[in-house]
Parts: C-alpha cells; sequence; structure tokens
C-alpha cells in the first residue's frame, strides 16, 4: 500500500480581502457570482437551477477545466438550513479561494485539473433572505403556500412586528396558566416551568404577532413554506412541520437532487449544516429489528468517515462542537443514504472557547439575580443557548438580546405583555466581523477533501506469449487515491457504476478468453488493484482503457510481442 | 310540445336510418346501449391515438357530460389526456365528490385502459336510459385517465415485447451498470412482430417437449435429461458484453414512484430518484392536489382476478385504522360478488410487499380510499372453481389455446440461425393474451369491473342536512339543532385524513338570524354541546361517518326562519330550511 500524501497549503484570512467581512444578501451573492465568473471566465462558470417562488436564483458554481462533467466531482452546498446564513458566506470564500490560487498554488492547481467543484452558495435563498429584509425574521421555510392549520386559509396568520422595532423577537404574557419561567441563569431567555423541581409556569410565551385571523392562535399559519432540510427522502416524517406535502416536494429540492443524480461524477457531497458527521464520526450500528432500511453508515464505508472526520479535526483544529442533529429529511443524510454518496457535513459555525470574561454585567438584564453565584459550576452542563449568550458576552457583543419591554397589545387587554428576547440569527451566525476569520479552517478542509477521492490508472501491463499469434496480456487497474472506486452505499443504490474495464483488440483480431467490456467491484485506494487479463490471437497492439465517472480514465496501448 | 319532440326523435331516427347502412337493433341487450351515438368495438385494444379519438368522440357526443383535457405530458411528450364526466348542469363537477380511475400504469398491462374508456361510454350511453347512471352523475364526478403510461403502451404495442415487457416508462436507465442506456432489449430475430422464447437442441439440457401440446416445454424430472436448453427472450447480445437482453428499455417501476412509504432501490426494485422522479406520475399528483373533491380512487392492472388494497407493506399496517378498513371490506366485498373469479386481498398479506405505489399514496399521503384490480382473472379460462388466483397451468394455457382460440395463440417453434448461439429455435407464447383477455371476453371484463367502480363512486360520501329543530330559550334566544347526515357508506374523512388533517373539516353554517353561540353536540340524544368559540357560525365538523350522523347546535338572536347550509370537500354541499 502506498502511503498517500496530503498537500495542504494553509491560508490566512487576510487572502479574503476581496469579499467584505459580512452577509451576503441574494442580490449581492448573485452580484458576487457573476463577477467571479467574469473575472475567471475560463476555471469558473455559474448556473441557475431553479427559480424560487419569490423569483430568487438557485445558483450553482462549476469550478474546474474543461468538460467539468467528465471529471469527478464534489459538491458543496451552503444555506441548506436557511437561517444558519455563514455557510454561504464559507462557498463564497472558498470559490475565491480556489479561483485565486489556480495556477499559483501547486496543489489546488492539480485538484482542479482532474476534479470539478460544484458549489452552491445558498439552498434555500428566499428564507435566508429574511435576515436581510425589515422585519428581522429568523425563517427556515420558502414560500410555498400552506394551510399549516387546515382552516382552508393559507398564510394568514404570520408573526407581526408588533411593537415595529424592526426584529421579530418574542411576547412573553404574564398567566398563571403559562408554562414559562424566566431563566433564573439569564434573564434574557426563557425556560419551560420543571414541576418536578416545584417551578410553576408564569408566562405564556409565543413569537411576535398578533392573531390575524382571530382564531385564538398566534402566528399559527406563517408565510410559507417548506423546510429544505426537511424534504429530502432519507427518514423523512411524512405531515411533519414544514416537511412539504411529501418528500422533495419543491422545485428547488427537485432541482438539487435532480442536480446530484444527473452528474454521476459527483463523488463527494460537503453541507454546511447541523446534520454533523465531521466532528464526531458516523458509526455503523446493527439494524433494527426486521427492517431492511440501512440507517446507519455501512460497515464498508464506516473507516473512510472515522479517518476523514478525523483529518476535520487535524486541520481545523476545531472544538467543542454541539452534538450533531439527526436529521428528518435532511439534504446530507438524504447525500449518504439515497444519493450513494460520500457525505460530509458540518455547522458553519459554533462559539469556540469562551474568552477570559471581562465586565458582562453591562449588557445584562439586571431585573433578575437569582442563580448568578451557581453559574461557575453549571457552565459544563449548560444548554447551547446559554452557552452562546456568554460567549457574546465575552467578546463584548451587545446587539444579541432585545430587552424585555412592557408593550400594550390589543390582544391581550388587562393583561401584562413584555416584548423582547434573543434576537433571530444570533444563536447560530457569527458576528459579521468575524466571517474572514471563521471561514479559513473551513476553506483549508475543503481544498483537502476532493484530493481524496480515488484515482484510476491502468499499469503494469504483461504479455505472454503462449503460442504462434496467442497472447495472455494482463493489467492491474490500481487506485492511487484514498477512497475506493465505490463506497458500500453506491453499490447498494447502484446510481455510480462501477470501474468499466474496455479493451480495444481491432477488427482483425479475436479475443478468446475475457470480455471486450466489464465491470470491476470496488478497488480500495492506497494502491489497492485488481489484475484483469485476456487471450488474444493475432498481432499489432491492443488498447485497454479503465474509467469511472468517480474516479478518472486511464488508457494503455499494449504491444503483442 | 310533445309533438314537436316526438317528431324531433322520428327525424332523427330517420337520419340515422340513412346514414347507416344497416337496420338497428330493436331488441335491447340488458347492460349496453342498443344503437350508441358512439360506435366502440370492446372486442379490442386501442394504441393511445385510438384512446385519444374515442375519448373525442364521445366528449362531441355529451358535451353536457364530458371534458377531454391533458393532465401534463409524458418523457416522450405524449399528452395524458384526462376526461371529467359528470352533469354540468347540475353544479360545478370539481366541487362534486368524485372519484379518480386510471389504468396501464404498467405499460404491458394494457387492458386497465380499455375498462376505463369503457367506463366512460358506458355512463355516458346509458345516461338518459338508467336512472341509478344519472342520478351518479347528477351527483358525482368521474375524473378518468385511461392511460397513465402512452409512451410504454405503444412501445408495447408496436415493438419487440413479451407478455411481461416493457413494465417500465421510457425513460432511459443503465440497468446493468455499463455506462450505456437501453443498449440491449429485446429482438424480434424472425420478424414476425413476436417476441417469443429461443431454445437450442442439447443433449445436456434440462426440458423436454410436453406429451400434452408439442409446443409446450416442460422441465425435466430430478435425474433426468432433457433434449433442449431455453435461451430465454428472443435477442441477440447487441452491445458485446457476452450477456443477451440486459439492458431493456426503462427497468424502473412507475408504480414504485409515489410518496407513501416510499424506498430507494436497495429495498424496493423498480424504485428510482425520489417520489415523482417521472412526469406522468407528478401529472396525476399535481391533480389530487388540486381536486380535493376526490373521494376514492382506483387503478386498473393485470393480471390474475385481484381486488388489492393496501398497505403496501407489513410496516405499514397501523397506518390503516379499524373504522377505514371497514369501509374498504364493505366495498371489497361488494367487489367480489360482481366480479367472480376475483379476489379481495392486502397487497402486502397476500401478494407481495410493495413500497411506494399509486394507491398507497393515495391513502395514506391523501386519504383516500382506493383500490387496485388486477383484471383478467385466470378463472376465465375454463371457469371452474379454484383455490387461488393463479393456478392454472401451463397445460391449461395451451389447452385454452387449442379448444378456443384455434392455435393463433402460440407462435410454433421454427428454425432459426442466431448470430451467437448459432443453430436454435424460435416459439412460444404471443404477447397479446395470457395476461390481456382475448377479444370474447374483454367486454365481460370491462363491465363488471366497472360495476365495482360505480358502487365505489355511489358510496362517496353524499351529505344532507336531515332535520332542524327551532326551540325558544328564555329572553327571546333561539336554539337551532341541526341534524347533519351521511347518506352512503365512505365518511366525509377517512380516519386517515383527520388523523393528518389532509382536507379542510366540513363546514356547517347557519344564516338567517344572529348567532352567538354554536357547538357539535357530542349526544344528539343527551345533547351536551361541544362550544365552538371560533367562528360558530361556521362550525368545523371533523367528519361525518358513512352512515351516520351528527346533530350541531347554534344559540341564535334574531330571526324566524334558519337556513343551515353543509359543504364538505368530498361530501359536496347540501341545504335546508327550518319550517
Amino acid at each position: 500500500m502506498k502511503k498517500v500524501a496530503f498537500f495542504i497549503c494553509y491560508i490566512f484570512s487576510t487572502l479574503f480581502a476581496q469579499l467584505p467581512s459580512k452577509y451576503h444578501s441574494n442580490d449581492e451573492v448573485t452580484s458576487a457570482l457573476k463577477q467571479f465568473a467574469k473575472q475567471y471566465s475560463s476555471l469558473i462558470s455559474i448556473e441557475s437551477i431553479s427559480r424560487t417562488v419569490k423569483g430568487n436564483d438557485l445558483w450553482v458554481v462549476t469550478i474546474g477545466k474543461k468538460e467539468p462533467q467528465n471529471h469527478k466531482a464534489i459538491l458543496v452546498v451552503g444555506g441548506i438550513e436557511a437561517a444558519s446564513l455563514a455557510g454561504t458566506e464559507h462557498a463564497l470564500r472558498y470559490i475565491q479561494h480556489l479561483a485565486s490560487s489556480y495556477g499559483k498554488v501547486d496543489s489546488i492547481t492539480r485538484l482542479l485539473d482532474n476534479t470539478t467543484v460544484y458549489v452552491v452558495p445558498r439552498a434555500n435563498p428566499d428564507a435566508s433572505e429574511s435576515y436581510f429584509t425589515v422585519p428581522l425574521t429568523e425563517r427556515e421555510s420558502d414560500y410555498s403556500p400552506m394551510d399549516d392549520d387546515r382552516d382552508a386559509l393559507v398564510d394568514e396568520d404570520d408573526v407581526d412586528d408588533v411593537n415595529k422595532d424592526g426584529i421579530i423577537s418574542w411576547m412573553r404574557i404574564e398567566d398563571p396558566r403559562g408554562e414559562w419561567v424566566i431563566n433564573p441563569d439569564d434573564a434574557r431567555l426563557m425556560k419551560k416551568a420543571d414541576p418536578g423541581k416545584g417551578e410553576k409556569g408564569k408566562y405564556r410565551l409565543l413569537s411576535e404577532g398578533f392573531d390575524n385571523d382571530k382564531d385564538e392562535e398566534w402566528n399559527e399559519d406563517p408565510a410559507g413554506g417548506t423546510d429544505f432540510n426537511r424534504n429530502f427522502t432519507y427518514n423523512y416524517q411524512f405531515f411533519g412541520k414544514n416537511s412539504g406535502v411529501h418528500q422533495i416536494s419543491e422545485d428547488a429540492t427537485r432541482a438539487l437532487a435532480n442536480f446530484v443524480f444527473d452528474r454521476p461524477n459527483i463523488a463527494m457531497l460537503f453541507t454546511f449544516s447541523s446534520n454533523d458527521n465531521l466532528t464526531t464520526a458516523w458509526k455503523n450500528e446493527p439494524p433494527k429489528g426486521e427492517s431492511s432500511v440501512i440507517s446507519s453508515v455501512l460497515k464498508d464505508d464506516e473507516d473512510y468517515y472515522s479517518f476523514i472526520s478525523k483529518k476535520f479535526g487535524e486541520i481545523t483544529k476545531l472544538k467543542d462542537a454541539p452534538k450533531p442533529v439527526k436529521g428528518e429529511g435532511a439534504f446530507s443524510e438524504w447525500g449518504y443514504y439515497h444519493s450513494g454518496r460520500w457525505s460530509f457535513a458540518v455547522r458553519p459555525w459554533w462559539p469556540g472557547e469562551i474568552p477570559k470574561v471581562k465586565d458582562t454585567a453591562a449588557i445584562k438584564d439586571t431585573t433578575i439575580k437569582t442563580g448568578e453565584g451557581k453559574k461557575e459550576e453549571k457552565d459544563k452542563t449548560e444548554d447551547p443557548q446559554m452557552k452562546t449568550l456568554k460567549w457574546y458576552d465575552a467578546i463584548g457583543a451587545s446587539d444579541v438580546a432585545v430587552s424585555w419591554k412592557v408593550f400594550s397589545h390589543p390582544d391581550f387587554p388587562g393583561q401584562t405583555v413584555e416584548i423582547g428576547g434573543i434576537k433571530p440569527f444570533r444563536l447560530t451566525n457569527p458576528p459579521a466581523e468575524s466571517l474572514n476569520a471563521v471561514a479559513v479552517p473551513y476553506v483549508n478542509f475543503l481544498t483537502v477533501l476532493p484530493s481524496l477521492l480515488p484515482s484510476l490508472s491502468v499499469e503494469n501491463h504483461k504479455v505472454e506469449k503462449i503460442g504462434e499469434n496467442v497472447f495472455r496480456v494482463s493489467v492491474d487497474v490500481v487506485n492511487n487515491g484514498y477512497l475506493p472506486t465505490n463506497s458500500g452505499i453506491a453499490q447498494k443504490t447502484r446510481w455510480i457504476r462501477n470501474v468499466r474495464v474496455t479493451l480495444n483488440a481491432g477488427n482483425k483480431n479475436v479475443v478468446t478468453s475475457g470480455k471486450a467490456k466489464q465491470v470491476l467491484n470496488p478497488i480500495k485506494g492506497s494502491g489497492g488493484f485488481k489484475t484483469v487479463s485476456w487471450i488474444i490471437v493475432g498481432h499489432g497492439s491492443v488498447t485497454v482503457s479503465a474509467d469511472s465517472p468517480i474516479a478518472g480514465m486511464s488508457e494503455l496501448k499494449i504491444d503483442l510481442q | 310540445m310533445k309533438k314537436f319532440l316526438l317528431s324531433l326523435m322520428f327525424s332523427s331516427i330517420l337520419f340515422a336510418q340513412q346514414s347507416k347502412e344497416f337496420t338497428p337493433s330493436a331488441l335491447k341487450a340488458m347492460g349496453a346501449p342498443n344503437n350508441p351515438k358512439v360506435e366502440v368495438a370492446w372486442n379490442r385494444y386501442y394504441d393511445t391515438k385510438q384512446l385519444y379519438e374515442i375519448m373525442k368522440r364521445i366528449e362531441k357526443a355529451y358535451p353536457q357530460l364530458v371534458k377531454v383535457k391533458s393532465i401534463g405530458k409524458s418523457v416522450e411528450g405524449k399528452e395524458m389526456w384526462q376526461m371529467t364526466i359528470s352533469n354540468f348542469k347540475n353544479g360545478d363537477p370539481n366541487k362534486k365528490p368524485a372519484m379518480y380511475i386510471d389504468g396501464n400504469i404498467h405499460s404491458n398491462e394494457i387492458q386497465g385502459a380499455e375498462v376505463v374508456l369503457y367506463t366512460a361510454w358506458y355512463v355516458t350511453e346509458l345516461y338518459d336510459e338508467v336512472e341509478w347512471i344519472k342520478n351518479l352523475l347528477d351527483e358525482k364526478t368521474l375524473y378518468v385517465v385511461p392511460t397513465i403510461n402512452p409512451d410504454a403502451r405503444d412501445y408495447f404495442i408496436y415493438k419487440a415485447n413479451n407478455p411481461h415487457s416493457p413494465r417500465s416508462g421510457m425513460a432511459q436507465r443503465d440497468d446493468d451498470g455499463d455506462g450505456e442506456f437501453d443498449e440491449d432489449g429485446y429482438d424480434d430475430l424472425d420478424g414476425d412482430g413476436n417476441v417469443v422464447f429461443m431454445r437450442i437442441k442439447d443433449p445436456n439440457g434440462r426440458w423436454n417437449v410436453d406429451p400434452s401440446d408439442s409446443r409446450l416445454m416442460v422441465q425435466t424430472n430430478s435425474g433426468e435429461k432433457g433434449n433442449y436448453t431455453l435461451l430465454g427472450w428472443e435477442g441477440i447480445d447487441n452491445d458485446g458484453d457476452g450477456s443477451v437482453n440486459e439492458d431493456n428499455p426503462g427497468f424502473y417501476d412507475p408504480n414504485r414512484d409515489w410518496a407513501w412509504n416510499w424506498a430507494p432501490r436497495y429495498i424496493q426494485s423498480g424504485s428510482d430518484r425520489f417520489p415523482f422522479t417521472f412526469p406522468e406520475n407528478r401529472s396525476i399528483r399535481n391533480f389530487f392536489l388540486q381536486h380535493t373533491n376526490i373521494a376514492a380512487a382506483q387503478s386498473f392492472h393485470n393480471n390474475g382476478g385481484m381486488i388489492l388494497r393496501g398497505p403496501g407493506s407489513k410496516t405499514d399496517e397501523g397506518s390503516y385504522s379499524r373504522q377505514d378498513v371497514q369501509t374498504y371490506n364493505f366495498l371489497g366485498e361488494l367487489g367480489e360478488q360482481q366480479l367472480p373469479g376475483y379476489k379481495y386481498m392486502i397487497i402486502w398479506k397476500d401478494l407481495y410487499t410493495v413500497y411506494g405505489g399509486e394507491v398507497e399514496w393515495f391513502y395514506g399521503g391523501r386519504g383516500i380510499l382506493s383500490f387496485t384490480n388486477e383484471l383478467w382473472s385466470e378463472f376465465d379460462y375454463f371457469r371452474r372453481p379454484m383455490d387461488s388466483t393463479r393456478d392454472v397451468s401451463s397445460q391449461d394455457l395451451y389447452r385454452f389455446d387449442r379448444l378456443l382460440l384455434f392455435r393463433e395463440g402460440i407462435v410454433p417453434w421454427k428454425k432459426y440461425q442466431h448470430p451467437q448461439y448459432g443453430e436454435i429455435e424460435i416459439g412460444g407464447i404471443k404477447k397479446q393474451w395470457t395476461r390481456t383477455a382475448p377479444s370474447f371476453m374483454i367486454e365481460d371484463m370491462c363491465h363488471r369491473n366497472m360495476a365495482f367502480t360505480l358502487f365505489h363512486l355511489f358510496h362517496t360520501p353524499k351529505v344532507a342536512v336531515d332535520s332542524i329543530i327551532v326551540k325558544n330559550l328564555p329572553g327571546g334566544l333561539k336554539e337551532v339543532t341541526a341534524i347533519i347526515s351521511n347518506e352512503r357508506v365512505i365518511p366525509t374523512h377517512t380516519f386517515q385524513d383527520v388523523k393528518h388533517q389532509i382536507t379542510r373539516p366540513d363546514w356547517v353554517s347557519l344564516s338567517g338570524g344572529k348567532v352567538i353561540a354554536g357547538g357539535i353536540l357530542e349526544n344528539r340524544f343527551l345533547g351536551n354541546m361541544k362550544e365552538q368559540k371560533v367562528t360558530p357560525g361556521r362550525l368545523n365538523v371533523e367528519n361525518i361517518p358513512g352512515l351516520g350522523t351528527v346533530a350541531v347546535r347554534w344559540i341564535v338572536e334574531g330571526g324566524s326562519s334558519y337556513t343551515v347550509k353543509i359543504d364538505s370537500e368530498k361530501g359536496g354541499t347540501a341545504e335546508r330550511k327550518s319550517k
């Protein structure tokens, strides 16, 4: 076995100077992509594969030299969880890094000479755009009309900016029948009363809005829609919340899925999402019951996931990730289990180590003091929201929450209503000014990941003369890449074919043993090989070629002598 | 006026007589129009163009009952022709309780299209003659799509096929994983229009000629040598890979392409990318989402004489509640009476497991009771009682061919020089029968299956306001109690629909006074009212059970006569005025 060498050229955030350290709206994403396509026209092309309900383009960027469909490929997807915006930003920086390094950095030139990189920077542009519109609303779903509450009215009770502060936050209504209390550890947060600890609810908690249709429900039928990361076939929840009317029901999700199925050269997906399998690698688990559903990574593939997860840690040095979310109709899991690709996912950001605490009192709501003393010991077990807030406090960010303020709400006459709480997007997105720095480890990893794909070579040919004009010809079909020529899941799903070996013996020669065309079972990487042989009656030369959409093509001319 | 009509009738008969070169029948045989406006021979099979011509002729003859339109296009760009059949003068057909019927999803299972088209023809021709049919089309709507796989229907008819191919649609797939698409299908080697079997003389073979019919091959007993080896269906190795017929057109199964309980290939062979991969199925999906008045559905396949209901897999048993199974049983058992030789069966239990089937989505995904009939029962060959719908032997088939088809149905063995196998013989059963009915039995098959679907349509819900009782309350207020009912067996919402809130509740509204409060009576005799605070003037009723009632009550201010109206997506509308 040959040892695989990794050529890594680490980069620094200063390389992204071309992209401002800010979140890009749809228009800004579009013009950045158009700019890339113009500036690097021999390397980059862009294509819209779908139009969303709101008329936005679903962009795919293709990075590669000539005939990109004929090269093995990776697809990188950002924004499938629409309220998580940093993935889109990383994707833009990744494109820029590859384009500006091509021809300058050897490893990247080599990569792009035989590998295609497809990037969907923003998978759900309609929903992500809510970050750039007023009022600021966190959305995961698109705008396909949906009657959430089955009253034959569609999208009639969305959230509303009740207090006209430009932000959709939260309403807490003092109500002894409510289930919520103010979080004793952080007054900006609410928590459910725990009857086991003798706690009794004091508030109802609702998202900010009016009861627009007067049905005594608030915001129960918001605009749209379908959450794209709940709309794919694997572990799909029929009749689930925002999961769509059925699997892959939306034009955009359909376009994404078809983009992958139409390109058997796509060997690998990388998704920015919480369905993380990079900080914690997938493990094979024994099947449950009689079910024939594959519900954990196959034994054949498990070690590769472990290795790549380890690589991710080494390259990015990212630690303390929140627990991976098990998807329900998630894109990245579909990528492995149903489209049969290697599929990796990781959150584009989470608060890392908390900086040394400075003076955070100033940005704290000081109305509640209880629990202050217990803080230190709770740090390790506290929930991710608390941790994120603490991180923000430590960096001195002051715009994380809206202070709770009493508001005279017409739907609740005679009751005390306060509006406030965590601002939309803050918990899952880093401060804009840190984007260039946050992108660096991800971009580094993404320049290595596609270099792990299999790579075919026809080598080591032997010609034995076993009679007058009779030759036994054999070759080794070798995989010099890291990954095998097909994964276990690809063998099951059968969307990516195996390596095909073709013998062109010419018109006059006769092949008496062996097939002119044959398909080989997966060949392991790092120098794994399979020997193929024929008996040929004739003279002159023959040509042997081996090809696979995900492992490239190799050809050898062999003289019969 | 009467005189005028009579003379009009007389002159039209005269006209008909003039235009025909024969005398119309005077004695009507029961069960069919005697001198139909649209003459169709129900003893043959039609290609998609001919199906369309018949649809248009029916539409032209009965414009007040039929509308033909395309609901989408096939993979190869053919139109998917759909007929809406109802009395258009009696309400919007899209607001009446409706049934959807299709055929031919498996392209070689062609007779579904004839059954569906026969239904359209029969109900329009008999509308004026049979009161039961007239009432049905006055109250209800039929949506029918004779073939939902038009590309491959024509491929089956016109190209080299056997009774089992292509089954698929015509989207290209790489069956054998060699990077080429549909490169090695069947070949009609001798150009006789049939794809039959190939055999080769072989002293070490495992097959012999059957003593009862020299055209039939039988496997040898163990320990006994045969004279022949069977080489499979007629074809050659078109792509030089050492295999014959290994990559036929299609490959996928369009009936594994539906969203409910969909599974990928490694669980369900024949499934493809995701639910509704294929445009034909996607068009039907759209049609269902747009027509929430569909309360019943039927799909026609062949063969075996089965009335199948879901679930398609054991894992989905939980979706079929007791209430819905009772309704299924009622209809299925009715069907067994109408269809001798057919058995009412559960797909996974009595046939095989299917993930992502069409009728499973109708029920599981949309809450609509639906059946698949496997047309043409093997019972029909000799009409003798059988234990199973599938115990007709090869000898029986060959006997049927000798005794009733006079040897037309089987190609006798003949020599052929095969480019790869050398001297072989070609012969066997033609594609036009064994799975499809022979000519003289087609009309019987069409009529009986139609009768089953018409009863299914008949039993879609029919709502009514049975009674209104007005009582005076102290202070001048009125208590208005109404009994609303469903006169048919199918509920306005199946249990699956209620459970997953698929379609909106039925609306029961009161006009004629100011509604102060309203609600549903939990017990119509004891009268406990469960109040609906929001929109009390238009109450939400989750379901009106089959042959059941729901009692509603309002407290009303003012007015003296009240109108109660019910508006049900699947049960239609009705109203009544209080006395």
